[in-house]
Order: C-alpha cells, then structure tokens, then sequence
C-alpha cells in the first residue's frame, strides 16, 4: 500500500469499525461493533431476484417437546472464519461446515445433559472464534457453552479438544457460581473475544426466585480458561436480597478504546422490587468496562428499579456519526422498551437529549416504584411510550366484547404502569420491542435499520397464598415467556398471558410488527414499514399487519437488507432505501436469528440458521440454508 | 352418473382434496399439520362427500336444498381458507367447485343439453 494512502486507510478504519474485519463473519453480530453490516455489493435491489439456494443442510438437532427431550430453540449465527462456517446447536454440538457446499468437515459433541435446567427449553445461540495469529494445533479455536455451565474449546480445524484449555479443553464455569447459586450458569450465548479475552456473561432463572445468583461478567483468558478478572453488577450489601442483573446476551467492544459495552438485564425478581429499593446502578444499564482491567469506565442505567423485565437484550451499535461536522463515536442502544438510546461512547453521555419523566407509582405490597425513567424521544422509539395499541375491533366483535372489556378492566398507563393485582398491560410485552437480534447500521450512512414488534401482554400479581393454591391445584403451568412464575421469596407470583380472546385472537389492533429506518445522524425516521406476515393455526395475516419479530437485520454494502424473524416463516430481502420486500423464501420454521453474509472462495452468500421459539409459534426446525446469486 | 352435471364440481372437489392433503401434509407448504390446514382438508373433503351425494340424487326436496346450500357455503369457505393460508391453488380449484355446484344445479334447458 503506498505510504501516502494508509493515514487515509486507517482513518477508515477508525471511523468505520465494521469494515476492518470483512469479508469475515467472525462474531454473533457480524463483527465487534456489532453494526452487522457486511460490505458485499453483489447483492442489490437489481440483482436479488437472481438469489438461489446454494446449499441446505438439517443437522438433527431439533426437539418439539412432544417426546423425552425438551422444546428446542436456535438462534445461533453462523460464524464464518478459516474459511469455513461454524454452528453451535441447541445439543450443544460444534458442527463445521464447507461454506461453498453445507457439507460437515467435523463435528464435536460437547456430551452436555438435555435437560432445560435453567430455561423452557434447549437454546442456543451459536459459537465464538478465536484465533492467536500463530501457526499450530489449537492456534484457532471453537467456543461452545453449555446449559450446564460449560465451556468446550475445540480447534478450529479439526475439531479435537484444547488440551491446554481449562481441563482438557473444557471450563467449569459454574466453579465461580458461589453465591446465592440457585442454578447453573447457562452459557447459551457465545464469548464475546475481544483480543484473547473471552467475555462471558450467562443465563438463569430470573422469574424463579428473589435471591439469585449476582449477574457478573467473567473475562477468561482464551487460551488457557484462566478467570482474569470479573465484574459483579449488584452491590455487596444487596446481594442477600436479590440476584440476577445479568448479562444472557451479546456484547460490543471498540479495540482502540480498549471497551466492552455490556447489556445488563434487571435484577430478580423481575416483577416486584420491594426486596431491592435501593439503587441497583449497573441493573438494566449499558456498561462501559476497561476490557485489560474490569473497571467501569462509565454506565448509564436505562431502566431505574426495573419492575418490568425490561432486560437490556443486544449488545449496543457502535458506529461514527457526523454531528454539525464533528465525527463522534457513538453508541446506539435498542430496547424491549422501544427507546433507541444514542450515546456517546467514550463517555456515555447521551448525544441526542434523554428526558427524565414522572411515572406511575406502584400499588403492590411493600413496592416502591422509581417516581421517574428516562425517555429518549428523539430519534423517535419504535413502539409508543406511552400509547398502548387500541383495540382491534374485529376480535372484540367476535369475541361479543370481551377485549373491550379488558381494556377497561386492566391497568395501563404508558410502558413503565407497574405490575398490580388488578392486572397490568405489559406493551411492549416481556419479549419487548426490539430483542437479541438488536439493530444493523450502515457505518458510511449512518443509517440504522431496526425489527420492532407490537405484542399486548397481561400482568398479574398473585398474592402468595392465591399462587400456591393455583400451582397446587396444578393449573399453574408455564411455557416460554408466558404462564405462572413463583418469584419465590416475592410477596407475589405472577401470570403472564397474551391478551388475546377466548378464541385466541389478538385483542390489539394491527401491525403486530415493523421494520424502520433511522438516521443517526439527524435521529429523523426515514420510513417504518409492516414486516413479515403473522400467523394463527397457519392462517396467515393480511401484509400489513406485520407479524412479530425475533431475530435481527443484516444491511449490505449493495442496499440490501437480510433477515428471517417473522412468524410467516420465511426469509427476507428488503430494499435498503424503503424497506420494501424484494426477495422471499419459504422456509421450516421462523429464522429467529442473524443472518451471516461472508464471501467465500469469491461467491458472496447469505446463511440464515432456522430453528424456531415458541414465542412466536410451535413450530421447531434444524435447518441452515445459505443462498447465492445464480446466473441471470 | 357419467352424464351428472354435478360431475365436473366432483371432479374438482377431488381435486381440492389432493391439493389440500399436500398442503397439510410435511411437503414443505408452510401450513403443514396446522388446524387451518386441517380444516381445509375437512372441508373439501366435505364439499366432495356432498357434491357425490347430490349426484346420487338419495336427497330430495328441501333436504337436497339444505344440502346444495352446504355444499355451496362450504366449497366458499375451504376457498377462503385457501387464500388465507396462501394456498391459491386450492382456493382457485375450490371456488370453481363451487361455481361447479352451482351450475350443475341449474335446470337442464338452461344449463343446454346434457
């Protein structure tokens, strides 16, 4: 490269951290900045009708729940790195794959027990790689958690276990679950590797219990399984009393400011708080942290005495924005709650205005709820603050009016009305508006491209007599995000169902979900469009209802979005520029995961992962499909 | 039977019944083993049961009224549900059924010779 260029280049690189790591897939996110943003032009608005399958491939990984294994759930992103492409699936296998063809180069069984020891079902989502930039087994590695806390190293090229990691190749993380240890460590998320360190959050049982486990993040050495250092996100003095504050899902890093920026969840139990109305700072937060020490460099709780499960639950955006002709690292922060948080990310201050707003109190038992929450209006959230949506008139009429009944009954008063007994809408519901899948940014525009979903859900709190008679008369069953759940040590249970009616359909009004665009920049939307089609007992939704969404976008370099997500059970390409559909494909069941885009060998390739979540529908699947430009 | 004028909606009722068996079936069409799907199946099986049974001509009077107008409300409906689980195919053949039915129900001078 001449001399004369690399300033220049570097410059690039700085401002546009995404493009330093293509044409690699090497993260859960695409790459660190967790822009998934691929910088491939071949596919285009033009060129997508000429997108085909290049290769599928259906590992026997799956479960219905119907025999002895729990329901599955796989949402793993394919990991492409040392040219070839790496799963994790919900048996906690390694499968790896030639990109070109899906055919299995080797695979590794980590043996971890099918039990779902901390969740309602077998989940995860996908592997971590590594790799030390030097020649030799074990030189490039394969991470993979377990349910049962963990965590196989394996090398990249053949599969074999890492001697030289932990004990042969396996880490015991649940060594360091010591404290109010009331379940494992689930390692369903992938390390973050930042460097050769390996940041490790985990998952639990938060709706169970009111002492639980502190959320921490461990930092492990990559090659050897040694604990560096690791961060507790409750106080010392608060720990008898409560637990979790957690972080289950993917996290960022910006390597030249030596950060990682964790989403923490809210602290247990997840709907009553009156064992912990003390300020929990780092609960529910975005959290700076000196990736070679552990120090929290800065952290800006989002949701005060979270009552509400308002997890924080993909790892923020870090892209470079143009702001009165000043380039600022920011920071972009989507949540269950709708808000899209713009930080600075040098020092977590906010660079669009975040205004404090007085909220409604609580009237459960011994709750005190935060008399005010920060609101970030601009850019605008994805879902109303403080609107839930109406009632859809057509469900009323056939239902003889019982939702309009129902919205007269329970209590909503904005995204941030307590639980009560009375019965609370929870809007967005507890999945949230925005989950894992998180936003995509193209880091040369500015432009943000974000999944929302619209879902009413009811809240109840049950005092605990009533709970324990409605769970001993065993009507008190649970599946994934809706039933009853004990909180136990809580004043209250609770119940969690969709508001829907006796005939179960949806008592809001359309859509259900959406896709928008956002400009950093100015914080203005360009467009918000109805994305995907619902479905109920496979009737399929009207195209402008939308459907609800988990999994998250891929933006390209050609104007091309790609992402599965919807209940409808396809695959999607939209025009960058609309958010029009321009390409579908009909696939097993809903794609609730990142795409990959890598280019292999010269040939640019999308591979979705189709696994599936209740959440939307019971439908499961064990499928990968990866598509290509044929010729035209 | 050959030269029933309810022969073509029979005809296409099979018909309907293949292509919504495929649909519940795992062949891949998206709303396999669903209720929608179910009920899809049910109901050209339905309308083909009872067209078959116009033809035989074992009902008469007001019963084959109740019956014609079954068939006519159930050959609509299966086509609707067709649509709605985006099987077109189905919902064309089926609302053809039912244009069949409805035809084939004509009296002879107007329906021509047959």
């Amino acid at each position: 490269m001449p001399l004369a260029l690399r300033p220049l280049v570097t410059a690039l690189c700085l401002v546009t951290p995404a493009a330093a790591d293509q044409p690699r897939w090497d993260t859960f996110n695409g790459d660190l900045a967790a822009t998934k943003f691929a910088d491939v032009d071949s596919f285009t608005p033009e060129t997508i009708d000429d997108l085909e399958r290049a290769w599928e491939v259906r590992t026997g990984d799956v479960s219905d729940g119907s025999g002895d294994l729990p329901e599955t759930v796989w949402s793993a992103t394919p990991i492409y790195a040392n040219e070839t492409l790496y799963l994790g699936t919900p048996f906690y296998r390694i499968l790896a794959l030639d990109p070109a063809t899906g055919e299995e180069r080797w695979s590794y069984d980590s043996q971890s027990t099918l039990e779902a020891l901390t969740q309602p079902a077998l989940k995860n989502r996908g592997v971590a790689y590594w790799e030390s930039g030097e020649e030799g087994i074990c030189e490039k590695r394969v991470f993979l958690g377990t349910m049962d806390a963990e965590l196989h190293a394996v090398d990249a090229d053949t599969g074999q276990p890492c001697a030289d990691f932990a004990e042969d190749g396996v880490l015991n993380v649940n060594q360091w679950n010591t404290v109010n240890d009331r379940f494992p460590f689930s390692l369903l998320q992938p390390p973050t590797v930042v460097g050769d360190t390996l940041m490790l959050g985990w998952a639990g049982k938060d709706w169970a219990y009111s002492v639980a486990p502190p959320g921490n993040l461990m930092a492990i050495d990559a090659r050897t399984g040694a604990l560096k250092w690791d961060l507790s996100f409750i106080p010392d003095e608060m720990i008898p009393r409560t637990g979790t504050a957690n972080i289950w899902t993917s996290m960022s890093a910006d390597p030249e400011l030596g950060l990682v920026y964790l989403p923490v969840s809210s602290p247990s139990p997840n709907y009553w708080g009156g064992n912990r109305i003390d300020p929990i700072p780092l609960a529910t937060s975005v959290t700076a942290v000196d990736v070679e020490t552990g120090e929290v460099r800065w952290s800006r709780q989002l949701v005060r005495h979270d009552i509400w499960d308002y997890d924080i639950p993909s790892a923020p955006t870090l892209v470079d924005l143009d702001r009165d002709g000043q380039t600022v690292p920011a920071l972009v922060q989507t949540t269950k709650m709708g808000f899209i948080f713009v930080l600075n990310r040098e020092t977590g201050e906010p660079i669009f205005p975040i205004e404090d707003r007085p909220v409604p109190p609580s009237d459960a038992v011994g709750e005190v709820a935060s008399p005010t929450q920060p609101f970030a209006l601009d850019p605008p959230p994805t879902n109303s603050p403080t609107e839930m949506p109406g009632v859809w008139r057509l469900a009323d009429a056939l239902s003889f009016g019982q939702c309009s009944r129902e919205r007269a009954q329970y209590r909503y008063e904005g995204i941030y009305t307590p639980p009560s007994e009375q019965g609370t809408f929870l809007y967005p519901g507890t999945a949230g508006a925005n989950n894992w899948g998180g936003a995509s940014v193209d880091p040369r525009t500015g432009i943000l491209y974000v999944n929302s979903m619209r879902v009413v859900q009811i809240i109840r709190l049950i005092p605990r007599e009533e709970f324990d008679r409605v769970m001993a008369s065993g009507e008190g069953g649970s599946g994934n995000e809706e039933g009853f759940y004990p909180q136990e040590g809580a004043p209250y249970g609770i119940e969690l169902t969709e508001w829907r009616t006796d005939l179960g359909l949806p008592c809001w009004e359309p859509p259900y979900g959406t896709f928008a665009a956002y400009d950093l920049s100015t914080g203005e939307r360009l467009y918000e469009v109805p994305f995907g089609q619902s479905q109920q007992w496979g009737f399929y939704g009207l195209s402008d209802w939308g459907s609800p969404t988990l999994g998250g976008p891929v933006v390209t370099a050609g104007g091309v979005v790609f992402i599965g997500a919807s209940m409808d059970a396809r695959v999607r390409a939209l025009d960058a520029e609309t958010g029009a559909e321009i390409w579908s494909d009909l696939v097993d069941a809903p794609s609730v995961s990142i795409p990959a885009v890598y280019t292999h060998e010269g040939v640019d390739y999308v591979a979705f992962v189709v696994g599936g979540n209740s959440i939307l529908k019971p439908q499961v699947a064990d499928q990968v499909v990866a598509y290509r430009l044929g010729q035209p | 039977m050959i030269r029933n004028p309810l022969v073509p909606a029979i005809f296409l009722g099979l018909i309907g019944v293949a292509l919504a068996a495929y649909v519940y079936l795992p062949f891949g069409s998206g709303v396999e083993g669903t209720v929608g799907a179910l009920l899809a199946l049910l109901g050209a099986i339905a309308v083909t049961f009872g067209c078959i049974l116009m033809a035989s001509q074992t009902l008469r009077g007001v019963l084959f009224g109740v019956l014609a107008l079954l068939v006519g409300v159930g050959a609509a409906l299966t086509a609707v549900a067709g649509f709605f689980l985006m099987q077109y195919g189905l919902s064309v053949v089926m609302g053809l059924c039912l244009l069949g039915v409805l035809v084939g129900l004509r009296p002879a001078r107007q329906r021509g010779s047959v």
